[in-house]
């Protein structure tokens, strides 16, 4: 990420609110995203007291009026950076998992993207990195992503752990 | 509530992630659907107008479409 990027002015967001928690914004080549966070209790069971605050984290592209990708726009990181911030400061003991979606062979780029995004924005964020394989060797990378005050912290490590069988944890 | 669960077998692991990216598949692309109808929506397009406003406030022009 280049140094420019980290103060770029971000966009104007709005709430949307809704059961998935989706905010918008759109862009100076008039791209609409929605930041989604959507409920996943099922992630760790819903015997655990800590699935309540448990959201899927995903950026949809909603609308494109461009013939082609939208090129690299600056202000979109900090803007999604202000919109996690957001989040998580309305629930400070939020967990959020982030799935790189395999459907076109992009996870890894998503992956490093992401992972780019959380470096310089992740304040007291810790990360912890892994994966889920399906029986057909799809491989989706994951990410869960906690406040490092969480008071269930320790707890919800060990069951991610036990669910995916091993991670590697960035600060 | 519980704050712990017991130990996965590789089996249950494995079970507990199929059935996990089943549903989030499914949720998926329904997530993606409500966006693109609430974009269309004359109560989206109000929001992203507003947005418009807002950020040429602070010298950031986005035409409409």
């Amino acid at each position: 990420m280049q140094k420019e990027e980290l103060s770029s002015p971000n966009y104007e967001f709005r709430f949307i609110g809704g059961s998935k928690n989706s905010y918008t914004f759109q862009t100076i080549n008039q791209v609409t995203y929605e930041i989604v966070f959507k409920p996943t209790p099922y992630l760790f069971g819903e015997s655990a007291i800590f699935s309540y605050f448990t959201y899927e984290f995903s950026i949809i592209l909603v609308n494109n009026p461009m013939d082609r990708e939208p090129p690299v726009d600056l202000k979109i990181p900090p803007t999604i950076a202000a919109i996690f911030t957001d989040f998580f400061n309305n629930a400070a003991d939020t967990v959020v998992i982030y799935i790189c979606d395999s459907s076109d062979g992009r996870q890894v780029f998503r992956k490093r993207k992401f992972d780019r995004w959380f470096e310089h924005y992740k304040y007291s964020f810790i990360k912890i990195d892994s994966s889920f394989d399906e029986a057909d060797g799809t491989h989706y990378p994951v990410s869960l992503i906690l406040k490092e005050r969480n008071p269930f912290r320790n707890e919800i490590c060990a069951q991610f752990m036990n669910i995916v069988g091993g991670f590697n944890q960035n600060k | 509530m519980e704050t712990t669960q017991k130990i996965m077998t590789e089996e249950e692991r494995q079970a507990h992630i199929a059935h996990f990216l089943k549903r989030w598949k499914e949720e998926k692309h329904q997530t993606e659907e409500e966006a693109r109808q609430r974009f269309q929506s004359s109560e989206g397009q109000a929001i992203l107008k507003e947005l418009r406003r807002k950020n040429a406030e602070r010298g950031i022009i986005i035409s409409e479409l």
